[in-house]
This record gives structure tokens, C-alpha cells and sequence, in this order.
């Protein structure tokens, strides 16, 4: 695997497009024809970066915006995609968005999985995942992902045995180029320190 | 065909709860070091060939 890493920017050339980036790329060329800020976090960070499994769903913080807004990003996503838990832009805004319950978005006509699982921030870890989101350009097509740091301290918190193999494939890819200061902070701050080792720190 | 009384009861089988734990753990000790073995492999894979390779895998669904 060859990567250029900055702390706010990765870039990863020759990557096959698989049908699962293709359809993040979809969804996300959405936010940007929108100018929203967004984040891609969980699972689908692990996957772009070389872990060899597959997911249900793909998850998406944005930036909070209005109704307004939002009746023109559903206009957007209403040719390629299906909302699975409301049938319009009013309802899936006033019920779920703007209630802090995601929303579900599958391939128009497809099946239901992959779907992306799109919120606004709930916490202050999802505002700052949002405000220190890394770009990620794949032979060019920009991405916006958590920071690894923050990636693997929250898969440890999550505690899944797959999110223990996620944080520990994210920390043996990035081990070298990533802050362990910031990753031990974060792991201090989510209660999560004696996991550390889990992920593959040693001495965590 | 008439059933006979007393055959075919179910029954569950004797476990070890705490061997059935152990195994569960050896298991997941075991799939991390997969994921280190995989990481190194990966690290010295070019993109085009790892990336080839995890599609199939990736494009289940």
C-alpha cells in the first residue's frame, strides 16, 4: 500500500474502484454540488484504507443546515437514492434530521444494503470529527474521513470484536504516521486507555 | 408412519462454559494476528493489486 499522509490530507492513487466507493462517491458529490461540510466515519474508514470486509452501512456526519437546505439536498439525492425511514423532505427533516435521528439512504431501485446512515452531530466527539476531518483523495476524487486517531480511540469505545479489528488494522496501517499523543488522549478521554493494546499499541 | 414414544427426544449436549470462553478468546487473539499478517502483506502490495484482491471481497453484498 503507497500513501502521501499530512495530518489533514491522504492521498491514495491506483486504488480499484470498488462498488461500495463508487456509491459513497455518488452520495457524496451530493454534499459537495451543496456545499456541505461532512464527515465519513465508522467502518467504511477502515474498508478505503485496506480492510478486507464488507459493511451494511456507511456513516455520515454533516454539518447541520436547514430545511430549506435540506428540501434542496433531498431534491439532489432523489434521482439516485431512496430514503428508507421517511417518503419526504419534510417529514425526514422535522421527524429524524432535526430530531438527531439519522436518515438511511440506499441506491434508488437497489437493494437496501449498502445504505448510508447521514446525521447531523450529536456530541462534541462528532463535532470534532467534523471540524479535524482529513481529506482523502482517491486518484483525485476528494473524501472527507475522520481522523485516525479519533477513528481507532472510538472503534475501541464501540467494542465490538470488529471494531477492535478495525482500530487495530487502522493502527498497524497508519502506526508510523500517525499522533500516538493524540490517539492516547483520545482513548483517555473515551475511557477506553487499557484497550490500546487491543488495537496493537504496545505498552498501551 | 406412527411416532414411537421415546424416540428421538432432544437433548442438549455436556459444554464447558468456561472452555467455550477460552476457545472464543483464542479465537479473537487469533484474528488479530491474521489482521497483522494482512497489514503486513498489505504495506508491501501495491495499491492496484491489494485494492483488485479486497473487491471481490468488499462487492458481497
Amino acid at each position: 500500500m503507497e500513501f502521501s499522509f499530512t495530518k489533514k490530507k491522504i492521498i491514495l492513487n491506483n486504488k480499484v474502484v470498488n462498488r461500495l466507493d463508487e456509491f459513497v462517491l455518488t452520495f457524496t458529490s451530493v454534499l459537495d454540488r451543496m456545499k456541505i461540510n461532512y464527515v465519513i466515519v465508522s467502518g467504511y474508514v477502515a474498508i478505503v484504507f485496506g480492510r478486507s470486509r464488507a459493511t451494511e452501512d456507511i456513516d455520515i456526519i454533516a454539518e447541520p443546515f436547514g430545511k430549506k437546505k435540506f428540501e434542496e439536498f433531498w431534491s439532489g439525492l432523489e434521482k439516485e437514492f431512496d430514503c428508507i425511514n421517511a417518503p419526504n423532505a419534510a417529514q425526514a427533516y422535522d421527524d429524524y434530521i432535526s430530531q438527531n435521528i439519522a436518515l438511511r439512504f440506499f441506491e434508488k431501485g437497489g437493494k437496501p444494503i449498502p445504505n448510508i446512515e447521514f446525521k447531523f452531530p450529536k456530541n462534541t466527539l462528532d463535532e470534532r470529527t467534523l471540524k479535524d476531518r482529513v481529506e482523502l483523495l482517491l486518484d483525485g476524487k476528494q473524501l472527507f474521513v475522520s481522523p485516525i486517531e479519533i477513528q481507532i480511540a472510538f472503534k475501541l469505545f464501540l467494542g465490538s470484536e470488529k471494531d477492535f479489528e478495525d482500530a487495530r488494522h487502522l493502527y498497524k496501517v497508519f502506526a508510523e504516521e500517525i499522533s500516538l499523543a493524540e490517539l492516547k488522549s483520545y482513548a483517555k478521554l473515551l475511557k477506553v486507555e487499557e484497550k490500546l493494546g487491543l488495537a496493537g499499541v504496545k505498552n498501551g | 408412519m406412527g411416532k414411537k414414544k421415546g424416540k428421538n427426544k432432544f437433548s442438549l449436549p455436556k459444554i464447558d462454559l468456561k472452555e467455550l470462553a477460552e476457545e472464543k478468546k483464542r479465537n479473537f487473539q487469533q484474528r488479530l494476528e491474521f489482521i497483522d499478517w494482512y497489514v503486513n502483506w498489505l504495506k508491501r502490495t501495491p495499491n492496484k493489486k491489494w485494492s483488485k484482491d479486497q473487491k471481490a471481497v468488499v462487492e458481497q453484498f
